[in-house]
């Protein structure tokens, strides 16, 4: 085995990873990491209101939280705007 | 009787994923619009496109390939027909044991349930994984609740225009006598026309088939939370093992397209066969191709091709009318629904 001219070489490997035909597979996983997003900003949301409604105990509170019509059309909101970001960025020419 | 149970309360997660697959709708209306414009300029002069749907592929599909809109569009359709059953699926999952006893109680009531045990699936429902949801209509042990109070009811609701309640109740008023004693109601699955029927004719005796178990476990549930005595069957629509004219109505709502054109005819000459003289068939189901312009067809047939739906092409390219006057029904008609023309409806009379 013949050790490379420059050893710097290593730093940055030509390494080839995903090709044109992942792109399809890697636009599922990035929606799916939107949603994975989503969820979890969603639950910011529920854990500010339920705080403070509640200074106990909170984690059932938010388990069964269930918004009212105001909050779910402004989450619903927020993630439409959400989606449409990423979307935007995927679509751009 | 709890119809609450039927209006299920979901924990964060579950409800925020299935927020996420409803706002996503309203977040993928910008792309899906430009998606839409290259189309239309892909496909030019819509009257010079092929008369074969495929042909007509190989002409737009081409001039799209610069579209990125277009391929973000197909990967928004890929994401959500992957993932909205199995969002449905793991919030039941989340909530099911503070659903399983009020569930279970859904199971007495006036109604009555025949499942067969030795029931063997026609090979154009067998294994196919309709709307893309896997295992299809039997592929997860409350597949019935899911799909008709959280995939419909929460979702397809929300983006239907004018809600898909409110249209089977439009559908069903349509039949002519404002009266039925006895009403058949073919892949009735989980009774959201079925229900509809019962509203409309709260005097009829009502009876189902279906070929999912999950479905008709569900239409069960319906019925004795309303506290309605339906028979519900686990048999197929094209063979029903009912006496003959023994219904005043024969219904259906949307199943047409879930099978393919001979078990269309098949199913119109079961209605025929099981119709008391002089009974009415109303039958409903999607928009025909031959009323769409070239593209409108192309794009409704791209939608099924990647929506779960192997037997639309054939179904939508049937002639229902043709067929219901084949069979022996009289006065029929055959037209959409106004406004949008849709559902396509077709109707007659036995003699």
């Amino acid at each position: 085995m013949s050790l490379p001219e420059n050893p710097r070489d290593f730093n940055t490997p030509d390494r080839e990873t995903l090709s044109d035909l992942d792109v399809g597979s890697l636009g599922l996983a990035v929606l799916t990491l939107t949603r994975e997003l989503w969820v979890l900003t969603d639950r910011m949301h529920v854990m500010e209101a339920v705080l403070a409604e509640n200074n106990l105990d909170i984690r059932e509170d938010i388990q069964r939280y269930q918004p009212d019509e105001k909050m779910t059309s402004e989450l619903r909101q927020q993630s439409a705007a959400l989606t449409e970001r990423i979307l935007s960025a995927l679509s751009k020419d | 009787m709890n119809i609450e149970t039927l209006n299920p309360k979901f924990n964060q997660r579950g409800r925020a994923e299935i927020d996420f697959m409803i706002s996503m709708f309203g977040g993928s209306n910008t792309v899906r619009q430009k998606a839409d414009a290259d189309v239309n300029e892909a496909a030019g002069e819509i009257s010079a496109l092929p008369d074969d749907i495929d042909a007509r592929t190989e002409v737009i599909m081409p001039k799209l390939s610069k579209s990125r809109a277009h391929r973000v569009k197909s990967l928004v359709g890929e994401w959500h027909a992957r993932n909205h059953a199995n969002v449905c699926e793991r919030a039941f999952d989340e909530i099911f044991p503070q659903l399983e006893a009020d569930l279970t109680a859904l199971d007495n009531g006036p109604a009555q349930l025949h499942l067969n045990p030795d029931f063997k699936a026609p090979n154009y429902w067998k294994g196919v994984d309709f709307h893309r949801t896997e295992g299809g209509w039997d592929g997860h042990p409350f597949a019935g609740y899911v799909h008709a109070e959280i995939i419909h009811r929460k979702i397809v609701d929300s983006s239907f225009p004018g809600g898909i309640f409110a249209q089977r109740k439009k559908v069903a008023s349509r039949a002519p006598k404002a009266h039925y004693d006895t009403i058949l109601d073919m892949g009735c699955s989980t009774a959201h026309f079925t229900q509809a029927l019962q509203e409309t004719y709260p005097d009829a005796k009502i009876t189902g088939v279906d070929l999912s178990a999950r479905t008709l476990e569900h239409a069960f549930r319906v019925a004795n939370a309303h506290g309605w005595d339906w028979k519900l069957y686990q048999r197929a629509a094209e063979a029903t093992e009912f006496e003959a004219e023994s219904f005043d109505l024969v219904a259906s709502y949307i199943l047409l397209h879930e099978v393919p054109a001979a078990t269309i005819e098949a199913i119109f000459a079961e209605a025929f066969r099981v119709l008391k003289p002089g009974a009415d068939m109303i039958m409903s189901d999607v928009s025909r191709y031959a009323d769409l312009n070239k593209l409108s067809a192309w794009k409704a047939d791209q939608s099924a091709l990647y929506g779960g739906e192997p037997h639309w092409r054939e179904s939508a390219s049937t002639d229902l009318g043709v067929i219901a006057k084949k069979v022996g029904f009289v006065d029929v008609t055959a037209a959409g629904v106004a406004p949008r023309s849709y559902p396509y409806v077709v109707q007659g009379r036995k003699p």
